[in-house]
């Protein structure tokens, strides 16, 4: 019985954290996270403030470079260490919510499709599908964001509601293939509600996929959202973005590299982390690395 | 209830298959007729292909036959209400595969209850160790996913689930050809005591005559789709009449070195 | 008598654990098939048997390892061979066939492809001309009737017991002078396996090849073997002709798998003695072997006679 105790599960779960990546992924991401949420606590400087005689400072370890700004000044004087913990707000609550969005929609039209596998409810869905998937993501991005205003808020939608195809395919496929096993079948012949086979049967053997899926999801809205910012159709000025502080430094590569380095080493390694924690969760997520192994006869 | 009505009776059984609209029909099920008893296992033996496994999904109303009607308890199965298809259960060869991975033992083997109606914790709890005690398994498994199961095991959780609202028969469909040979063993024992018990009927689906000899009290032989002979256990191995069901025990592998072929 | 054409001794074989050290599968397996033999391994899912068949081809995946023993083949240790001449043996004078001849068989080429490739590989030099007349004549030697026409067709046009024809011709195509053949005839029909069993029985008899068959079917082992393995969590619990183990079996276990063995001579009333209880199974315990004659032993604690 104590062999079921949450504490001993617990030990599992941490023994059984053997992908180094996966470690690394995932303190990295809590890192990010934490950053971001006490970002007015923690930045040393106040991350708006234009000072001109502060102007393209680089960063400390270089010559001319000074402690006090450790990953040195942008081109109007503003401290890049302080903007950069302040731009992963942004990257994190577009990720997040965006694929929240897109990820419930996508969800229930898999379910939807993939449960009616085979009638026209499922055939008109999947062309829909289709005809989203052919349609390059960033080009539907920016002819909403010419309809609409750009800013935090209809990025978030936008990608949300331009995402959401990927998701419907993966758990229509995987929706039709748990439908074929057995047990399934088995609560079928007792009679079983549509209801219930989903909720009970479906849905908890289709779900771990679509988490690992919808957390690399997180990790291309960053991306989308860093290019679409970097182009000035993103979030808006004075916010700031790490796509925003790419496009600051563009005009500086060849004098101050730094300017643009440091929000595209963010970005990288945020999705990277982010891509490592979605592997991990493959793992995870498998009922058969949960607790024990094998019984015996 | 009139005296001669059979527990289960399938007339002019019909399942035929086509890839295309037009292309070639392949006749899984081609005229298939017999009955079962109540309490009596009937053994359905033949190859891959022969159209056994379609029959057992044919009655579970996994699959619409293309002709022909299948009566239980008298009444047409299609017809049938919530509460008599309880009467119907089935068991696949593939314990694993008929387990949902991420259900523990005793919310698997009270299933069948909680479907329709909702089930209180404590009460559930005592259905679920009953069930698994009924099958030799234990209170230490009742947590349990399926997974932390042996092969054995987990279709003795099979058979619990299959027992729980008590039913009159019981599809077998190859349910021990995946075990190894004690554990056949076993599993046949475990049938047998729970028939017993209950007076439950069996159609048991096998591709070996022996495990469907030690089970059986009627015998039908499938070959391509028909049953080409039915008898009784001894009729069909002390006195087969068809050529197929001769072949078939010819090709039983010998029990003993000394009844080898070659000598 | 002559050396004999595999030797195996003490072999254990171990794999990596999540947790703890290692989990040894295989544990000081000793034994030998001489030449035209065929010896049976005969255990239940897990027994180690067929890890013990794939480290003698020496085809254990990465995580698994031979942690001490010595696999000896015509006088060879193969364990401390190169890889390369390694490699001249497996598929040459000695070759293996599966439960699954679908998944051994690329599914992308046509039947003749896979032979000429075999026979390509150890013979480089091989004609067009000699492949074509060696591949007809191959099927021809697994009873395949319409040889020329099978050859051009692709493994899923073929049936099961046809496809295991198949890979037992690509297996003999060089000739070996060992087959160790792993569950081939567990996913067949009855009546199939009839005819793969005796397939393989006569190209032992024709070409004095030895046979390592590895099945958990004591009647495939009565049909078969001359002399016969049982295995039991990864140590050989007994050893015996066929006659030895079906007239006197002495380990428990195999009297256990004797029993449980559905045959059509089983009194059918008996079915209730047939209930094995997995404890009593688990309270076995081994102990050194025991000679019961020059060719029968038994691993055994020292007067434990009785069954349990």
């Amino acid at each position: 019985m104590s062999k079921n105790s949450p504490i001993t599960k617990t030990f599992t779960k941490i023994r059984n954290f053997t992908s180094p990546l996966g470690l690394i992924g995932s303190i990295t991401v809590t890192i990010i996270v934490l950053l971001a949420i006490f970002a007015p606590w923690i930045v040393p400087h106040d991350p708006f403030a234009i000072d001109a005689t502060k102007r393209l400072i680089p960063p400390f370890w270089v010559d001319g470079g000074s402690t006090t700004y450790l990953l040195g000044t942008d081109h109007v004087g503003r401290d890049i260490l302080s903007r950069l913990i302040y731009g992963g707000r942004v990257s994190l609550l577009v990720g997040l919510f965006s694929v929240i969005i897109s990820g419930v929609i996508g969800l229930l039209l898999g379910l939807l499709a993939g449960y009616l596998g085979g009638t026209w409810v499922d055939h008109v869905l999947m062309r829909v599908v289709d005809a989203i998937l052919a349609i390059p993501t960033l080009l539907l991005v920016l002819v909403a964001i010419v309809v609409f205003e750009p800013g935090l808020i209809t990025l978030i939608v936008v990608i949300g509601l331009t995402s959401w195809p990927q998701y419907t395919r993966l758990v229509r496929g995987e929706v039709l293939s748990v439908k074929q096993r057995e047990f399934v079948q088995l609560a079928y012949t007792l009679g079983a509600p549509h209801t219930y086979l989903i909720r009970r049967h479906i849905l908890p053997n289709v779900v771990s996929s679509f988490i690992v899926v919808a957390t690399i999801g997180i990790a291309s809205a960053i991306l989308t959202e860093s290019s679409l910012s970097f182009l000035g159709l993103g979030v808006q000025p004075p916010d700031i973005t790490w796509g925003g502080m790419l496009n600051d430094g563009r005009n500086y590569i060849a004098t101050s590299w730094w300017i643009a380095t440091f929000p595209g080493l963010a970005i990288t390694i945020t999705v990277l982390a982010i891509t490592f924690v979605g592997d991990w969760f493959r793992d995870v997520l498998d009922p058969r690395l949960k607790q024990g192994g094998e019984g015996n006869e | 209830m009139k005296a001669e009505e059979h527990l289960l009776e399938v007339k002019g059984l019909r399942k035929h298959f086509s890839d295309q609209k037009d292309g070639p029909i392949l006749k899984a099920v081609d005229g298939v007729n017999f009955h079962v008893e109540r309490g009596e296992t009937l053994g359905i033996v033949g190859e891959s292909g022969s159209g056994k496994s379609t029959i057992a999904k044919m009655i579970m109303q996994l699959e619409k036959p293309t002709e022909g009607e299948i009566l239980f308890h008298g009444k047409n199965i299609t017809s049938l209400t919530n509460a008599a298809k309880r009467k119907l259960q089935i068991i696949f060869q593939d314990p694993y595969g008929s387990l949902n991975p991420r259900m523990k033992a005793k919310d698997i083997v009270t299933e069948p209850f909680f479907i329709h109606e909702k089930m209180p914790k404590r009460e559930r709890y005592e259905q679920a160790l009953k069930l698994l005690q009924e099958v030799g398994l234990d209170k230490e498994h009742l947590n349990r996913y399926p997974h932390q199961f042996s092969g054995g095991q987990r279709q003795r959780l099979s058979i619990a689930r299959a027992i729980a609202l008590k039913p009159d028969l019981i599809v077998c469909d190859e349910a021990v050809s995946a075990l190894d040979v004690s554990l056949q063993a076993q599993i046949l024992h475990l049938l047998s005591s729970l028939q017993k018990t209950y007076g439950i009927a069996y159609i048991f689906i096998a591709h070996g005559l022996p495990a469907v000899r030690l089970i059986s009290d009627r015998i039908a032989i499938m070959y391509k789709g028909e049953i080409v002979e039915t008898g009784t256990r001894d009729e069909i191995f002390e006195n087969p009449q068809h050529d197929y069901t001769k072949s078939l025990l010819a090709a039983v592998p010998p029990s003993h070195p000394r009844l080898r072929e070659d000598g | 008598m002559s050396e004999p054409l595999l030797s195996v001794n003490n072999l254990v074989i171990q794999f990596p654990a999540r947790d703890k050290d290692k989990i040894t599968v295989v544990h000081d397996v000793s034994f030998h098939v001489n030449q035209g033999e065929v010896v049976a391994i005969v255990g239940e899912s897990g027994s180690g048997k067929s890890m013990t068949s794939l480290a003698i081809m020496g085809l254990l995946k990465s995580e698994g390892e031979v942690a001490s023993g010595a696999i000896h083949f015509q006088g060879r240790n193969l364990l401390a061979l190169p890889k390369n001449e390694r490699r001249k043996i497996n598929g040459k004078d000695m070759t293996m066939i599966f439960q699954e001849p679908m998944s051994s068989l690329n599914p992308m080429l046509r039947i003749k492809t896979q032979i000429a490739e075999a026979l390509k590989i150890h013979h480089p030099d091989i004609s067009k001309k000699a492949i074509q007349e060696k591949s007809i004549d191959l099927l021809r030697q697994v009873e395949i009737n319409n040889a020329e026409a099978v050859a051009n067709r692709f493994p899923h046009q073929l049936s099961g017991g046809m496809r295991q024809r198949v890979m037992i011709a690509i297996a003999i195509a060089n000739e070996p002078q060992l087959l160790i053949a792993d569950e081939p005839t567990t996913a067949l029909d009855v009546t199939i396996q009839k005819q793969i069993l005796s397939l393989i029985k006569n190209l032992n008899r024709k070409n004095e090849m030895g046979v390592v068959f590895i099945t958990h079917d004591l009647s495939v082992v009565a049909d078969i073997a001359d002399r016969v393995l049982v295995m039991r969590q990864g140590k050989i619990v007994e050893e015996a002709t066929v006659f030895e183990l079906f007239d006197n079996p002495q380990h428990p276990y195999t009297i256990r798998l004797l029993k449980a063995m559905p045959t059509l001579e089983t009194d059918t009333d008996t079915i209730d003695s047939l209930m094995d209880d997995p404890a009593q199974l688990e309270r076995l315990e081994d102990g050194p072997f025991q000679t019961i004659s020059d060719t029968h032993f038994v691993r055994k604690k020292a007067g434990a006679d009785d069954e349990g």
